[in-house]
């Protein structure tokens, strides 16, 4: 029996073999655990065939969309971002003439970019003669990249509407996430007709949010299923959203169908050399796409986003999705790198990175926590981006902190040692002015400060939140906003209300009624935090002296030692923003005293009664207020380290010499 | 070669007095700026706990808290710079002219530094221009390839190893030009000393063809003698990274070596002229 099984097992294997030769099947492809999730909503299918010698992608697609609003619908609004690279007319490239240092203006023709839908039916409607493009933003009349299709026959509140069409792709060369790059690397996003989002707004009305292309904004779109097949030459490695269902070979072509649940987005990849380096974590496949000369890099980016895996499961919440594709693209795809998609991340790293520059680890991380914020947790990034990315770069920082130790999480290399969260926070401290603008504000709305402001305040802002309310409030408020708001579209106040209920429920009353003292002026306002110390002042016993009235009579004493010793500390608040702070005062016996303050006064005198007198006064000693824009000045002390200005005055002088005679070889 | 290696040695160790002479000479012009360093932190900073950090290591936040909100400050005294610097190029071919005489005429006294420094100083000017420009341009031909490479780098780099390692290949070439460079412009000055009537260019092509029919002699004692200074700067990282600036005496201690280092690279300039010669 045992044989007979065994043999039947043998022969399965061999059929199952032989079939994989044919359909290749890669794994069981089962993209998320449980489920449905999410409304599921919007809907792909999609047949594409990619002609690489053309650079263009012709692709049937079916949309299943359903009406959750209570609205009758009577014009789908389609996301057609490729079109940004038509032409230097696009609000992406208007009246610039490089992408992130990416000089376009002497592009030859076959290196611009369209999409465009040849036909599109619902049901027997062909709606094709009425399609328009509109800028619902802008109004751009040369901008392309939203669609609008009038119906014949309205989708009423609750019905399912399913729409084929088909479209085309002309690819343009890398502009920055979608194109193509030589020896036939391509990079696939947002690169198919997509249904933007029919939601209530702020004042509680329903419409279309489906906004162009801007330069700083990307995402915002419902949950829903794709089944994409991808048919190219078979010599390509492809990667892309979900799982990879199946591969087929047929005479020197190949047709790969990948099947992602509960995303909002699906991106992929193709490239020749492409090395495919698997490993897992807890239930999920990691699959990543790597160029050999990168290939031995990939231990380290696996292992950071394992750690980033572990970090997010224990303090958001639990990654449903079965899989991960993780892909450091080629030198020259590196515009198509450092990206976010469901399930689907983008790096960048380069040749024999050295171990101490995690550079390449953080921004790795940086993507992955994306899977939360903007992929299970589909805040408005076009609108609120502070929901994503300054969400992203808090656990961003939190992660490689974590597994790193704080000083050297970022660059740990000849001597220097920098931390992320060090570095998120000079980001924002370090610019010229960092009142600039609000944080809390449409993307298309900054002319400058955008990474700044919407990563790295926002992130120093979540750091010093925790700082404030405690690492188990904070962890707390985390999860029950992903808990409550996974797989929707969260606002702010959707997370403030979250926030205050979790404080509330923790702490009472203690930080307030709610959070809006900490919030409204951090997102809305302008306003910088800066404490500092102004001076300490070891004054002593005071005596009694001059004329005082005694009786009828004015008599004149001076007594010693008639008030009871004192020191003062006088702080001062130099920023518009209110924390209340805490001064830790260290006396010269080496005791040690904490005080509070609600640091509202633009101006604090601490008296001190104490006969020993005060060595030195540390504002905020724990650096809790992480937004301090200079933390050099809440401290003070009586007793000067001149060893330090020594050591790096002598290291200049060294450094110096060694310069100049270094140089008078020369002469 | 093993002689003209004792040679440079000896000669170098007798020297001291022409050292301490040069290391006080380029003392004097860095300590301004190293002291106006010490005097802006103590400004800045000065009072505050985040020095206790800095003692004990390097600290990005209180380094760029401190730029942010002082770089105003500090900015003027990197400014110096662009002055010390060809300042200190013209003082220093008088101080290669005073050293190499003083071992041309074998006599290791501040008098001769001072003579010969002042007799050769306008003649070994011309050769040092000569040879400025002449590294100059070398620098632009070994860095044409890789120039080229990094600005049309999206049209043809399949991938960056190749970038890489024409990186590591250019920075070999022009530790091993500046070295030829070197010997042959103190081959060319002796040759001038040895023949006074002769003009810039004879001395510099005949320094060049006696460098070139000793070309591995003088390779190999530059190696040798610059060997010290190599181990030298090796064992004060891995010291310094051992133990750190950390506390007052280990500040002293650091500061010590360094300045004994800038002596011994002193030294071994004398030891390398006298084995040149």
């Amino acid at each position: 029996m045992l044989f007979f099984v065994t043999m039947r097992q043998i022969l399965l294997s061999i059929a199952v073999w032989a079939l994989s030769l044919h359909f290749g099947f890669s794994q069981n492809c089962n993209p998320v655990l449980g489920g449905p999730h999410s409304p599921r909503n919007a809907s792909y299918e999609m047949d594409v065939l990619l002609d690489q010698q053309q650079k263009i992608l012709t692709a049937d697609q079916k949309i299943t969309w359903i009406n959750l609003s209570p609205d009758t619908i009577y014009e789908l609004r389609l996301y057609m971002y490729v079109n940004a690279f038509k032409n230097n007319q696009s609000t992406f490239l208007k009246d610039v003439d490089n992408i992130f240092g990416n000089p376009f203006l002497k592009r030859k023709e076959e290196e611009w970019g369209w999409i465009e839908m040849n036909e599109i039916f619902k049901g027997d409607e062909d709606l094709t003669s009425n399609l328009k493009y509109i800028q619902p933003d802008d109004g751009n009349e040369k901008d392309q990249t939203v669609l609008s299709v009038p119906l014949k026959n309205p989708i009423l509140p609750g019905d399912t509407a399913i729409f084929d069409g088909n479209f085309t792709v002309k690819i343009p060369r890398l502009f920055v996430r979608v194109g193509y790059e030589k020896n036939d690397f391509y990079m696939l996003t947002h690169w198919f007709p997509q249904v933007g989002v029919y939601e209530k707004d702020k004042s509680g009305n329903w419409g279309w949010n489906c906004h162009q292309f801007f330069r700083g904004t990307e995402f915002f779109s419902d949950f829903g299923t794709y089944k994409v097949s991808i048919t190219t030459t078979d010599n390509l490695v492809l990667g892309g959203s979900g799982c990879i269902l199946e591969e087929v070979s047929n005479g020197g072509k190949k047709t790969t169908t990948f099947y992602a649940e509960d995303v909002i987005d699906f991106a992929w990849t193709a490239y020749p050399d492409y090395e495919v380096v698997e490993d897992h974590w807890n239930h999920v496949s990691i699959r990543m796409l790597v160029p050999p000369e990168h290939q031995s890099l990939a231990p380290r980016l696996i292992g950071a986003v394992k750690n980033a895996f572990e970090y997010l499961d224990k303090h958001v919440g639990p990654y449903p999705y079965n899989t991960l594709t993780m892909v450091d693209p080629p030198f020259h795809g590196l515009r198509g790198g450092f990206m976010e998609y469901p399930t689907f991340i983008t790096g960048g790293s380069f040749y024999h990175m050295p171990e101490g520059i995690k550079s390449i680890e953080s921004l790795m991380v940086h993507e992955f926590c994306h899977q939360y914020f903007m992929g299970m947790l589909a805040s408005n990034e076009k609108e609120e981006a502070w929901l994503d990315e300054g969400f992203v770069t808090f656990f961003e920082d939190e992660i490689t902190n974590t597994y790193n130790t704080p000083k050297n999480s970022l660059i740990d290399f000849a001597g220097l040692h920098i931390g992320n969260a060090e570095m998120s926070r000079l980001e924002y401290t370090g610019m010229s002015n960092p009142s600039l603008g609000k944080t809390a504000r449409p993307g298309w709305e900054f002319t400058g400060g955008y990474k700044p402001l919407v990563y790295a305040k926002t992130g120093t802002m979540l750091q010093t939140l925790r700082n404030i309310v405690g690492v188990e409030t904070f962890d707390a408020i985390l999860k029950a906003y992903f808990k409550k708001w996974k797989f929707k579209h969260p606002k702010e106040a959707d997370f403030r209300a979250v926030a205050d209920s979790v404080v509330i429920a923790q702490h009472g009353n203690m930080y307030g009624e709610n959070l809006d003292w900490y919030f409204d002026p951090l997102l809305h306002g302008t306003e910088v935090c800066d404490y500092g110390i102004v001076a300490i002042e070891n004054i002593g016993s005071l005596p009694q002296v001059g004329i005082f009235d005694k009786g009828d009579s004015k008599q004149f004493f001076a007594k010693e030692e008639q008030e009871p010793p004192f020191s003062n500390v006088i702080v001062e608040r130099k920023g518009g923003l209110i924390f209340p702070m805490e001064l830790l005062v260290t006396f010269e016996d080496g005791s040690t005293k904490v005080l509070n303050w609600d640091g509202k006064s633009r101006e604090h005198v601490f008296k001190i009664p104490t006969s020993v007198p005060i060595r030195s006064a540390h504002l905020d000693p724990k650096q809790k207020i992480y937004l301090d824009l200079d933390l050099n000045n809440n401290s003070l002390t009586l007793e000067k380290e001149k060893s330090a200005m020594e050591k790096y005055a002598a290291k200049f002088v060294f450094w110096l010499q060694q310069i100049l005679l270094s140089l008078s070889w020369l002469v | 070669m093993l002689d003209k290696f004792n040679q440079g040695w000896r000669f170098a160790l007798g020297s001291w007095r022409l050292i301490f002479l040069v290391y006080f000479l380029l003392l004097m012009l860095v300590l301004p700026i190293g002291m106006q360093i010490y005097h802006v932190m103590d400004a800045s900073i000065g009072n505050s706990l985040s020095l206790q950090t800095l003692l004990k290591d390097y600290d990005h936040t209180v380094w760029m808290d401190l730029l942010n909100v002082h770089g105003a400050s500090l900015s003027p005294l990197l400014g110096q710079l662009r002055w010390i610097v060809p300042f200190y190029l013209l003082i220093a071919v008088f101080l290669q002219a005073g050293l190499m005489g003083a071992v041309f005429q074998n006599s290791p006294k501040w008098k001769t530094f001072w003579e010969q420094g002042a007799h050769w100083y306008f003649s070994f000017l011309k050769i040092g221009l000569f040879f400025l420009i002449f590294f100059l341009l070398g620098m632009l031909i070994i860095w044409l390839p890789f120039s080229m490479y990094i600005i049309n780098i999206n049209e043809w780099l399949v991938d960056e190893t190749s970038l890489v390692w024409l990186f590591f290949t250019t920075i070999f070439f022009t530790i091993i030009f500046f070295s030829l460079v070197f010997i042959w412009s103190v081959r060319s000055r002796f040759f001038k000393m040895e023949n006074q009537d002769t003009g810039i260019f004879k001395a510099i092509k005949m320094g060049g063809k006696q460098f070139g029919k000793n070309l591995i002699k003088y390779l190999f004692l530059y190696l040798f003698i610059s060997l010290p200074a190599i181990l030298f700067f090796v064992l004060y990282n891995v010291l310094e990274a051992k133990w750190g600036m950390i506390s007052p005496a280990l500040v002293w201690m650091f500061v010590f070596f360094q300045q004994i280092f800038i002596l011994l690279r002193i030294g071994l300039r004398i030891a390398l002229y006298k084995a040149f010669l």
